[in-house]
């Protein structure tokens, strides 16, 4: 159960409303998939965890799941063969693919194999949750032209941003951040995440480059005086949420 | 060497294939000569026949059986053969004894066979015949013996066999002879090869002084010897190197861990030490995962798929992500790189090793300093220089970072500069090029020399002068 202090001080463990997230697991090892599917079960998801490829594609084209976590190397079909059968059987669900395989050339291939995102292990629990969360709530295609959030505006076209009525003044990049974070309110978003979607860039810096880019556009946004929308996550990264 | 080895040589095909070819060669030329000769003979014969049925033919009907029989008796000096025959082809007069069937009357030689009655030739013979009616309907055949064609075509057949055939065994001769001295020397290089997989890599092969393609073989192997000697020289102290890097971090871990478990007190001492292993451990990861791609690079040379790169974009961008992070401690960004500055290479990896430097020129730059990124060009070498107004390294530091750097080495002991260098080497060995140190007094100013494919004579060897610096 989880209880109101947890809720504070991590948003992300939001009790789940009626309907909860089921995911499937496909990893054989033990030990990591066993600290996985608890992860996944604090967080209020239905986890099921299977360790070899054939039974996880079973698992997948029965169709009672909505998102897949799969590891490359299985045994019993590969990971990857997995993926792109279960595409070619018309499965929608969004996959995220877990390896040890880093290289662009492994992520590209894992992403064309019909992936949606890509996870190089090791990885932080933290950052697999922010990703699975950004999966299942995957922005959809708006034709909007402005963004809202609480009190927040975002012209896309005019490229301009208000807070109750005043203007900010954003760089291109400050722009391109901040409309990612929107399209993701509520969400915890992680460095990786954002180094990968609004910079393209694959590995990560020694500097803490993402921090500061934030920490800028957090004093553009939260002006003092003004209750904080962006909020930093410890340990996994940033989340911006209208302040009700 | 096992006999069926020796024939199955290059060497010997080559020299059976020479001698068949010559052998053939041979033999039609001397059947073009046999075919003219017997070609030549046959016109003869046939001319000498077409004029003995127009004399045969002159003479009149009433004398002709008497010129026949009389002219064309048995004679051992006369080479044709004649008959006269009545409309019923029966045989009247002459050496012919029968009409020969296959012969036709109309006045054109034939090859046919015929029963003459000749000391030069007795019973059936191929002959060359003629055959013509006479105005009373009496037929006349000349024929002539092809005796000095077949005698022609067996001299001819003597010299083929006299001639080709020792000519040919000659050649497959030479060829074993030759083959056996190839399997010698090959037998000898693989034994040497054998006993260099054994290990003893110090081992090299044999090379005589003539410069054959054999002793040009075993240079080129030496070499390559030489080179795999030096390179796993190479290995075994960067695995050293890198078994350090390694277990260093995993040591310390463990260390942390075991203090924690025998000294915590309480859960908040023990929650720390486990923050600071995943800290550790994360950074082992780096590590590896940098050694990894980095291992990578030096062995994908001429496998990376390379563009066209614009220097000023890719500086560009790399200042705008850093600009806060310099704007915070005062730093000043400026970029000077020409607009259409270019080199060929991989975008992603060019920006890695940019901002490698850029990161490395800010985090030495003091507060309120100037970084500048500049760019030109040195003929058709395009050169990205980045400058900072920091404490800069000194020139024997300098030197030993290149040196490093250009051999490989990992970054450990190189103060501040961490993995990153190493990884900017792996990169530019991939792209064939080149990074150089000056003193920007103040500051230290790194150069990064692109040159294109034609001057980088392979990734791993640096163009003009840098190894030896």
């Amino acid at each position: 159960m989880i209880d109101a202090a947890q809720e504070m001080a991590d948003p992300t463990l939001r009790p789940r409303a009626m309907q909860r997230d089921r995911v499937l697991l496909v990893e054989d090892d033990p030990t990591i998939a066993a600290e996985i599917a608890a992860e996944l079960a604090a967080r209020g998801y239905v986890a099921s965890h299977f360790d070899d490829g054939l039974a996880g594609l079973n698992a997948a084209l029965s169709g009672n799941f909505d998102l897949l976590i799969i590891d490359r190397m299985l045994p019993g079909k590969d990971g990857l063969a997995v993926i792109s059968e279960m595409r070619a059987q018309g499965c929608r669900i969004p996959v995220l693919v877990m390896s040890a395989l880093a290289s662009v050339d492994e992520r590209v291939r894992g992403l064309k194999a019909g992936g949606d995102d890509y996870l190089t292990k090791p990885f932080a629990l933290t950052e697999l949750a922010a990703r699975v969360e950004a999966l299942l709530r995957r922005p959809a295609d708006t034709r909007e032209t402005v963004l809202r959030v609480g009190s927040l505006t975002l012209d896309l076209i005019d490229r301009l941003a208000f807070r109750d009525g005043r203007a900010i003044e954003l760089l291109p990049r400050e722009f391109k951040l901040l409309e990612y974070m929107m399209q993701r309110a509520g969400q915890v978003v992680t460095r990786a995440m954002l180094l990968e979607d609004v910079w393209h860039y694959r590995f990560v810096p020694q500097t803490n480059l993402v921090d500061v880019h934030m920490g800028k556009l957090r004093r553009k946004v939260d002006a003092p005086g003004e209750a904080p929308m962006i909020k930093a996550v410890w340990g996994t990264g940033f989340v911006l949420s209208a302040t009700d | 060497m096992p006999r069926t080895e020796l024939f199955r040589t290059t060497i010997f095909r080559s020299a059976a294939l020479a001698s068949a070819i010559f052998g053939v060669t041979t033999l039609g030329i001397l059947a073009v000569v046999y075919w003219q000769i017997e070609h030549f003979q046959l016109r003869h014969i046939d001319l000498a026949l077409r004029n003995e049925v127009a004399v045969g033919q002159r003479v009149s009907p009433a004398l002709i059986r008497e010129v026949i029989a009389n002219r064309y008796a048995p004679d051992i000096n006369r080479p044709s053969a004649a008959g006269l025959f009545d409309p019923q082809l029966h045989q009247l007069a002459g050496t012919v004894l029968r009409f020969p069937a296959e012969l036709r009357m109309n006045g054109k030689t034939q090859q046919v066979k015929a029963q003459i009655n000749s000391p030069n030739s007795h019973g059936v013979v191929h002959v060359r015949a003629i055959a013509t009616r006479l105005s009373d309907g009496r037929v006349l055949v000349f024929c002539r013996d092809a005796f000095e064609l077949v005698q022609l075509r067996q001299v001819m057949l003597g010299a083929m066999a006299l001639g080709v055939l020792p000519s040919l065994l000659a050649g497959l001769a030479v060829g074993a002879l030759a083959s056996r001295r190839t399997l010698q020397r090959l037998g000898g290089m693989s034994q040497t090869i054998e006993r260099i997989i054994g290990g003893d890599l110090h081992e090299r092969l044999e090379v005589a002084s003539s410069s054959d393609p054999f002793d040009q073989l075993a240079s080129a192997v030496n070499h390559m010897l030489e080179e795999l000697e030096r390179l796993m020289e190479e290995i075994r102290t960067a695995g050293d190197a890198m078994a350090h890097d390694l277990r260093t971090p995993l040591a310390r871990i463990r260390a942390q861990l075991e203090g924690a478990r025998t000294r915590a007190t309480n859960l908040a001492q023990l929650a720390e030490a486990v923050d600071q292993a995943i800290s550790e451990l994360d950074g082992s990861f780096s590590m590896i995962t940098a050694l990894l791609r980095i291992a990578q690079f030096d062995g994908a040379a001429g496998l990376a798929s390379f563009t066209s790169v614009q220097l000023a974009e890719l500086s560009a961008e790399a200042m705008e992500l850093y600009e806060p992070i310099a704007e915070a401690r005062g730093i000043n960004l400026i970029s000077e790189v020409p607009r259409r500055l270019a080199c060929e290479g991989d975008r992603d990896l060019l920006f890695e090793v940019v901002m490698n430097l850029l990161d490395n020129a800010i985090k030495f730059s003091p507060d309120g300093g100037i970084v500048r990124i500049t760019g030109g060009a040195d003929g058709t070498a395009p050169w990205l220089c980045v400058q900072d107004q920091g404490p800069g390294i000194p020139e024997e530091e300098r030197r030993l970072v290149l040196r490093r750097f250009h051999r490989g080495e990992n970054a450990r002991g190189l103060p501040g500069l961490g993995l990153g260098l190493s990884l900017v080497g792996a990169i530019l060995r991939l792209h064939g090029f080149d990074l150089e140190m000056e003193d920007a007094q103040p500051g230290l100013r790194i150069r990064l020399r692109c040159w294109p494919k034609e001057v980088a004579e392979k990734p791993g060897e640096s163009a003009p002068a840098l190894a030896a610096r």
